[in-house]
């Protein structure tokens, strides 16, 4: 017995012994990857052949005839609320005969399962939609397929990369309860929000970019050193309580439990006042902030054809069902698409947070942190 | 016998080490080699004594709570002539089927400072509200939710106890405290041991509650700052395992300490050859007085917040419980239930998994309590170790260890039920080999040996002698891991993909697209699908194995 128990031992060191370390960055399955890449690289300049020279019927026919190839098939990573996303991958099946897999998650899970799977070169996302930020990150991964497509021609200049295209533009605009906050007494500015209502304001943990943006905001438009910018959010912090979720955000803002929401969605404010539920966010708080996100075509795409024929058809006939659930869509071939001109707005430049994400995240962390300190219980 | 023990050893040891192994090769190695860097990181961050100390406080805090109620329900139930024993049995363990995060979210709808409905109560009584986003909520809220795994422990093993020792006790004239106190309480320590053990190490990793209640709050435990390495971008691997391997540290001098004082396995036997016969106590007149206590502890704890989230799956948001609320309800969120994409898939894998892990890990583990607790094989005590490892890494960690593990291991399990499935074995083998040695520790050997003499093969012996003695136990642990492996989130939302979705990640989904009133409508469909399950599962339990229930003592000779 004893010598079966050594055996055992020594069979599961040698299974796990032959792989780098999990918390190393190497790629552990190199060659794999390669293969995989240059496959989808070289299956998508194919159908790029093909469909050079058709015009856009022609093209989305053709498209589908290769998706159907492929095997009707197609796995999608997104960021997007399943409810608003099934309406949209119900009208994509019935308009080209596709099955879609969609695996929804929060924007870092979906980055932590993305950067894994490549790590250890295994493909399985077909088409990602992220979050611009992340969506940048990705692509400076490489982990998206450079790709051409009359589909981007709607789209603002900004919202058209080599490899990704804006799809969506979230809005950040702060809501709040009337019954608790008449409108005598709204927020007009982000100083307001932040600094007007203790112990009534909710934030959000994870809204790095927002805080970047309003920081840089403060900095260019209102004369504020950085320094003092950022006690803003820290003050704010010691009076507010931190959650997890935009939605949810607005819910305990609807139940009367809180006050006001600093970073909700603005198509979920909507929502919510059409139910009928006691949310106010107009006049909205100027300037809004509108932080984009993207889709894009993975580059180990095991369905390529399949991949490219979602990521157009989701910047062409996928808007319009954006408007139904009060979104706002990326494409100004669409009535009121792109940058919205109703608000005044500020876009995150996805690019320069990135490149200082790191230190963004720590700072925002900390004012995170700071919630318990001065909470009190009575 | 030599094929099967050394089939489950090896089984029970790949699941043991494997992700525990990718755990401690994470925290101490990088590229460069062996490192304390992570340790250093998590260490200097500066409220790690303020996160140590909470965790404690609220471990503590929820075990002590947990096994006051849960072993003082168990003695209720098994050993007094209280009333209303089938109803006040099946509420207890109520919270055992109800989904954590679920739980959670009803004691918010109840104790919210401002729209909990138990508050709005207090605040027209001119009582203080109490707010459920501080540690004592925190404690509260877990401690209730961990009391019906002490219940069911302590039943367990009170049920396979011999009666006769005190009922000689009292018949000698030692008042019910005596004998509580000198004679059962003795007997029963592994299982009392065992419980408090599997209470502390659970809610020192408890991640749902610490992690909705406490962060708002800012107060933070190990598991939500783990939670919070491994949550943002990119995943912090290092600072959350040097937190792990500190937990792990903490539950292996339990462990350890455990094994010491239940070396001597033949103190606490009591189901023997000799027939035995449990009396209950009788109550007197404290019988109505405590069937009261017990029947409010029901209503208060465990009907309440279904009632609540009841009533919450017919609003359209959440908003507090008042004559305005009730003009909107509607069944719309059972509607949207219903037409979700995927849940018919979900529903099933989570049937799947649970039913084949359940079934799988009592088997496992039924072979292995015998090894451990009756064989003289040296060694057996790694066994023993093995089996419960796993209960000291946290859900979470758990998840991203398998992750790596089935990512880059040639087994193809990564992207299929399979991974899920592994998942869900290592994270229970630990709650079912408790429930089985349990109730291994207290059968007699002599029963075995007869058979053996008898001329019995091993195999024949354990079927026929020691699987229907154990089959109380073996039939609550198969309960206990089917139900919480449908409600398991921790690990499962980190290894599921596409197609593969249990009902607890739908849950997740609904809790982080912030629709809670559709989270209630769900809930309450798969709160009344488990208490079904659970229920048929003890009808048939009861049938199978020994007569006697928690409920029906056998009959006396001569009272036929």
């Amino acid at each position: 017995m004893r010598r079966l128990s050594i055996l055992s031992f020594a069979v599961l060191l040698l299974a796990t012994a032959c792989q780098s370390p999990p918390t190393s960055d190497q790629p552990s399955d190199t060659n794999q990857l390669e293969q995989f890449r240059t496959e989808t690289n070289d299956r998508l300049e194919e159908i790029t052949g093909e469909l050079e020279g058709l015009d856009e019927k022609a093209r989305r026919e053709r498209l589908i005839e290769l998706a159907q190839e492929e095997g009707a098939t197609l796995t999608l990573y997104g960021v997007t609320n399943l409810e608003e996303m099934a309406e949209n991958i119900d009208a994509f099946e019935e308009d080209t005969g596709m099955t879609v897999n969609y695996y929804r998650a929060g924007s870092e899970e979906i980055l932590q399962r993305l950067v894994e799977e490549q790590k250890a070169g295994f493909r399985a996302a077909d088409a990602v939609n992220e979050n611009g930020a992340e969506m940048v990150f990705l692509d400076r991964e490489g982990m998206f397929a450079p790709v051409v497509t009359p589909a981007s021609e709607d789209l603002p200049e900004k919202g058209v990369h080599e490899t990704w295209f804006w799809s969506y533009i979230d809005i950040f605009a702060p809501a709040w309860n009337p019954k608790l906050i008449p409108a005598s007494e709204a927020p007009k500015t982000w100083q307001d929000v932040l600094g007007k209502y203790d112990q009534e304001l909710l934030m959000e943990i994870g809204d790095i970019e927002w805080f970047a943006t309003l920081v840089k905001h403060f900095v260019a438009e209102e004369g504020m050193t950085e320094e003092e910018a950022i006690a803003l959010f820290e003050d704010a912090a010691k009076n507010a309580t931190f959650v997890d979720g935009h939605t949810l955000m607005v819910e305990l803002v609807a139940a009367g439990e809180y006050g006001i929401a600093a970073s909700p969605y603005s198509h979920r404010n909507a929502e919510f006042k059409e139910d009928g539920a006691p949310v106010e966010w107009e006049p909205a708080v100027a300037p809004l902030v509108a932080r984009p996100e993207g889709v894009a075509v993975h580059s180990t795409a095991e369905h390529p054809a399949a991949a490219l024929l979602f990521v157009e058809w989701y910047l062409t006939d996928g808007q319009k069902l954006g408007l139904t659930q009060e979104r706002q869509p990326a494409s100004t071939a669409v009535p009121g698409g792109g940058l919205p001109e109703d608000y005044e707005n500020i876009v995150v430049d996805v690019d320069a947070v990135l490149d200082e994400f790191d230190r963004w995240s720590e700072l925002y962390d900390e004012i995170v942190q700071m919630s318990g300190e001065e909470v009190l219980v009575d | 016998m030599l094929l099967v023990v050394g089939a489950v050893l090896l089984i029970v040891g790949y699941l043991a080490l494997t992700p525990l192994g990718y755990l401690l090769w994470g925290t101490f190695f990088d590229e460069g080699g062996f490192t304390l860097r992570f340790f250093e990181e998590a260490l200097s961050q500066q409220d790690f004594a303020e996160v140590a100390l909470t965790s404690f406080a609220f471990s503590g805090g929820a075990t002590v709570l947990a096994m006051v109620i849960g072993c003082a329900l168990a003695y209720l139930l098994v050993r007094t002539d209280i009333a209303l024993k089938r109803v006040i049995f099946a509420g207890s363990l109520v919270p055992l089927i109800v989904p954590s995060i679920l739980q959670v979210i009803s004691w918010i709808f109840l104790l919210a400072p401002r729209t909990g409905f138990l508050n709005r109560i207090a605040a027209s009584l001119s009582l203080g509200p109490f707010d459920i986003f501080s540690l004592p909520g925190m404690i509260f809220v877990e401690g209730m939710g961990l009391a019906p795994l002490v219940f069911l422990l302590m039943a367990a093993a009170l049920r396979s106890m011999d009666p006769s020792l005190e009922e000689s006790a009292l018949m000698s004239g030692a008042n019910l405290n005596t004998v509580i106190r000198r004679v059962t309480l003795p007997i029963v320590r592994p299982a009392l041991f065992a419980a408090l053990l599997i209470m502390g190490v659970h809610s020192l990793q408890a991640f749902e509650t610490p992690a909705i209640l406490g962060i708002p709050d800012g107060t933070w435990t190990f598991t939500s700052r783990i939670w919070n390495s491994l949550h943002g971008f990119p995943r912090e691997f290092g600072p959350a395992g040097a937190y792990s391997v500190m937990l792990l540290a903490l539950t292996g001098v339990g462990v350890f300490l455990h094994s010491r004082l239940t070396k001597r396995s033949t103190a606490w036997q009591t189901v023997t050859g000799r027939g035995y016969r449990p009396r209950p106590i009788e109550l007197g007149r404290w019988r109505g007085p405590l069937t009261a206590a017990a029947l409010g502890y029901v209503v208060f704890v465990v009907v309440l917040p279904l009632m609540i989230m009841f009533f919450a799956s017919f609003q359209p948001y959440f908003a507090a419980i008042s004559v305005a609320a009730t003009e909107n309800l509607s069944l719309d969120n059972y509607r949207l239930i219903f037409e979700r994409r995927n849940i018919l898939r979900s529903t099933q894998n989570s049937l799947v998994l649970g039913i084949s892990s359940a079934t799988f890990i009592m088997f496992l583990t039924a072979v292995a309590a015998w090894l451990v607790v009756r064989t003289r094989v040296a060694g057996r005590w790694v066994v023993d170790n093995l089996t419960f490892l796993p209960i000291v890494v946290p859900g979470l960690v758990m998840g991203v260890a398998l992750l790596f593990v089935y990512l880059r291991h040639p087994v193809p399990i990564y992207g299929t039920l399979w991974i899920l499935f592994i998942a869900f074995l290592t994270k229970y083998m630990p709650y079912g080999m408790r429930f089985a040695s349990s109730s291994m520790f207290q059968i007699g050997v002599e029963l075995e040996e007869s058979a053996r003499m008898s001329g019995a093969s091993w195999w024949q012996s354990f079927r026929r002698i020691v699987l229907p003695l154990l089959f109380p136990g073996l039939i609550a642990g198969w309960i206990y891991v089917l139900v919480v492996s449908i409600r398991e989130l921790s690990t499962a939302i980190l290894v599921y993909s596409p197609g593969n979705e249990v009902l607890a990640v739908e849950i997740w989904e609904l809790w982080q697209d912030g629709r809670l009133t559709q989270l209630a409508a769900l809930g309450t469909l798969m709160v009344v699908a488990l208490l079904a399950l659970a229920g048929l599962a003890y009808k048939i339990g009861s049938r199978i194995g020994i007569r006697e229930t928690a409920l029906e003592p056998a009959p006396l000779p001569g009272e036929l």
